[in-house]
């Protein structure tokens, strides 16, 4: 085993593990856990507070109490994390959980989650659709103030300036970090396939962020070490997220190396950095202003499908894969406009449905069809 | 000769021609015609004397009329999921096509929304803006998690009008009018007024009317509540209201044996048949949200920026519970009728949690059925048909066990 291989063995494990994962380290920094459903969350501020936040993506579990929330059509992640929080699995684990209204599935997930589990609190964050005005950073701080209340409540504890700051430092060095990280696993194709690519993105939401910020580093100067080899079938990925291990598994066996990706739950989160100027709030609002290629981020000219097709255009990859979970309106309106994209300039992709781990089967022939096409 | 006299339905019909016609007038004249979102604030766009059509209005219509699924085979065809918005795969369908059968409304130079109504709206409308190479303006309500709209809520709206004046400006060449805007607000608030009188007979007891019928008045109330022309229609249509309800009548066709709520956005493409179910069974409908959510009036602007926070799927669930209890109570509901309407994320979201409310704070049946606004493949008559047999039948029971009482 090569030193790459010795750091990323305890990563799959915790990928594999998830609840084991965050147990740990909830006993091993003797922090509390504040959960953060999907996509963006003020997870500095969680920090900040001396608190671990933890990513809410859901999990393998059959669903029947959130049925009495959720009718069958929404998204699975959402169902799932409801479903674990009844059925006890967040029950001293979570001290809360933090819910941002980024479409129309988060604004029910979150009130029903104050219903249904008032034992851990739910602290929603509205993100502004005017997003690079002052009146829309003003209302982001405004709900960023809200949250910082709340979560002191949680803590019991007021959020210092200097811890904020400290805070935003560390995300924002653990940003470029997983940016690095990416930018060198792409010339790894043997030893990070795409299963372990997004196991080392998945981890950074169980981990606390300065101890892996070590460990991420580490890895990425182990693989610096490593001869390069090129993928030949190399994709990039964009959605919200692909972490169903059948599928990851699918593009393993067909030999298919992840060389970018826009997946809000892997490079979406590390994407952008913290703007430097400002007090701490307001630089935290002005990182909203500065994302881009997002469903969930207003995109009036849907540079999205350009980035993506740019991806292809310059060479960093040979097609992309779609993947859209199951009941994503946000996805699901940016799809055609990425197909018409992809068309035009000639870049194969194939669209995934992502709902959960059964019925994989049609992912999976999909993508071996796809992988074929660059043989 | 004498002048016969004008009904509400027949102004109804010839002001929403008259709309349509209107935006094609600007078409042919080269002026820019703007697609809106119904509970975008009009008041900005009338008070600067813009043209503007309302695609869910449209979608709406040809749903209808049952015109929806070639539009949307049309959407489907370009990527569609048909998990989204039936609205929206209609009106995607359209913008792709350019053309319809019956209703033809001119394709946009600029759109507008705000995401007050839900935050597809917004991915919708983004789209027709990437496709049509056009400017998207967003006024932005954002939801409130709080039952109040909180403080910061309503500085975010205030500070947001300059620049979306700025931008409508920019868009069409139209100049700001403060006092116009002032006039058109207190139309606005005349406008509401009349609905809630019209709304106070269609909740009343008997009520004097085939409650579907308020159905075909909320086209105006969306697209031009802003005009004294509409002001008159819905005077006029309270006045008709009253009248009947003076004269103990109703257009009800049938016994009206029980009184329902109709929770959900209405399912177009089979409205006939709904109504058809439930007046065969005696139900006539007598209140939903879905309408009195146009009854809206307010002191200044900031009473009318907060009334465009409130609206249906932007409160919290305690509000939006207490809205149909305090409705369904007010229009002394026998039962409620449930949409799951398979379009409609931002509704359908909290649907059960305000069922089991419904139920147990006013202790009457409720039943849900599946459903569409737009496509007619997520209906189907035999599940609605029991499902209202066995509402009637528990209603019936209840009422039958209050008269032995």
């Amino acid at each position: 085993m090569n030193k790459a291989e010795s750091i990323l063995k305890p990563i799959l494990e915790d990928v594999n593990e998830p609840g084991k994962a965050i147990v740990r380290e909830l006993e091993r920094t003797g922090k509390k856990a504040v959960g953060c459903m999907l996509e963006f969350c003020p997870e500095e501020l969680i920090y900040a507070a001396g608190m671990l936040p933890v990513g809410l993506w859901g999990g393998d579990v059959e669903l029947y109490h959130a049925k009495r929330y959720f009718p069958a059509f929404f998204c699975a992640p959402v169902q799932q994390s409801l479903e674990l929080a009844l059925r006890g699995a967040y029950d001293g684990v979570l001290s809360a959980v933090v819910v941002p209204i980024l479409c129309d599935t988060l604004k029910s997930a979150g009130q029903n989650w104050r219903i249904a589990v008032p034992h851990i609190p739910m602290i929603p964050i509205v993100y502004p659709q005017n997003r690079s005005i002052d009146a829309g950073r003003a209302f982001l701080r405004g709900e960023l103030a809200d949250v910082q209340k709340k979560l002191e409540q949680v803590c019991g504890h007021a959020i210092g300036q200097e811890s904020l700051e400290q805070a935003i430092e560390l995300y924002n060095d653990y940003r470029l970090a997983m940016q690095e990280f990416s930018a060198e696993a792409a010339r790894h194709a043997d030893v990070i396939t795409p299963t372990v690519r997004h196991s080392v993105f998945r981890c950074g939401l169980l981990r606390d962020k300065k101890d892996y910020l070590d460990t991420v580093r580490a890895l990425t100067a182990a693989l610096k070490e490593l001869p390069a080899v090129e993928g030949k079938r190399r994709v990039a990925v964009t959605g919200i997220a692909l972490d169903i291990p059948e599928i990851l598994a699918a593009m393993d066996k067909n030999g298919l190396t992840v060389t970018a990706d826009t997946l809000a739950q892997e490079y979406g989160q590390v994407a952008t950095l913290v703007p430097p100027e400002g007090e701490a709030m307001e630089r935290l609002a002005g990182w909203w202003s500065r994302v881009r290629c997002s469903s969930l981020a207003i995109d009036e000219k849907k540079e999205r499908a350009d980035y993506m097709v740019s991806l292809v255009a310059q060479g960093q990859a040979d097609g992309v894969v779609v993947a859209v979970p199951s009941f994503c309106d946000p996805e699901e309106y940016d799809y055609p406009i990425l197909r018409a994209a992809f068309e035009r300039a000639g870049v194969p992709h194939v669209y995934l449905e992502v709902n959960d781990r059964s019925g994989t089967e049609q992912a999976q022939s999909r993508l071996q069809a796809f992988a074929e096409l660059f043989s | 000769m004498s002048e016969e006299k004008i009904r509400a339905k027949d102004l109804l019909n010839r002001l929403l021609d008259q709309h349509y016609e209107e935006a094609w007038e600007a078409k042919r004249q080269g002026k820019p015609v703007g697609w809106v979102s119904s509970n975008f604030p009009q008041e900005f766009l009338e008070a600067m004397g813009l043209t503007v059509c309302y695609p869910e209005n449209h979608s709406t219509s040809l749903s209808a009329k049952h015109e929806s699924m070639d539009m949307i085979h049309e959407a489907e065809r370009l990527g569609y999921n048909n998990d989204l918005c039936g609205y929206a795969r209609v009106n995607l369908g359209f913008v792709s096509k350019g053309d319809c059968e019956s209703l033809k409304m001119p394709l946009p130079d600029y759109v507008v929304c705000s995401n007050n109504i839900c935050n597809q709206l917004v991915k919708w409308f983004e789209n027709v803006a990437k496709i049509c190479d056009i400017p998207l303006i967003v006024f932005d309500i954002p939801f409130n998690n709080e039952y109040e709209v909180s403080e910061n809520r309503m500085e975010y709206m205030r500070a947001q009008i300059p620049h979306l004046i700025a931008q409508l400006e920019e868009a069409t060449g139209a100049k700001w009018d403060e006092a116009r805007f002032q006039e058109v607000m207190e139309i606005s608030n005349e406008c509401g007024r009349q609905w809630q009188r019209a709304s106070k007979y269609f909740e009343s007891k008997p009520s004097p009317m085939n409650g579907f019928e308020m159905f075909n008045y909320m086209a105006l109330m969306v697209c031009a509540r802003g005009r004294r022309e509409t002001v008159e229609a819905i005077r006029l249509l309270a006045d008709e209201l009253e009248a009947c309800y003076q004269a103990g009548e109703t257009t009800f066709r049938g016994e009206p044996k029980y009184r329902v709520m109709m929770e959900g956005i209405a399912c177009w493409p089979h409205l006939k048949h709904n109504y058809q179910t439930l007046k065969n069974s005696g139900c006539n409908l007598t209140g939903t949200v879905y309408t009195e959510t146009w009854g809206r009036t307010y002191k200044d602007l900031d009473e009318m920026l907060r009334s465009y926070s409130v609206v249906l799927d932007n409160t919290n669930v305690d509000r939006a519970c207490d809205r149909r209890v305090n409705l369904a109570r007010r229009a002394q509901c026998d039962g409620a009728v449930i949409h799951m309407n398979r379009s409609c994320k931002a509704w359908d979201g909290i649907l059960y949690e305000m069922e089991r409310r419904i139920r147990d704070q006013l202790n009457i049946p409720t039943t849900m059925y599946d459903g569409d606004q737009s496509d007619p493949r997520s209906y189907t008559e035999a599940q609605y048909e029991s499902r209202v047999q066995g509402l009637c039948e528990v209603m019936g029971s209840r009422k039958k066990g209050e008269s032995e009482r």
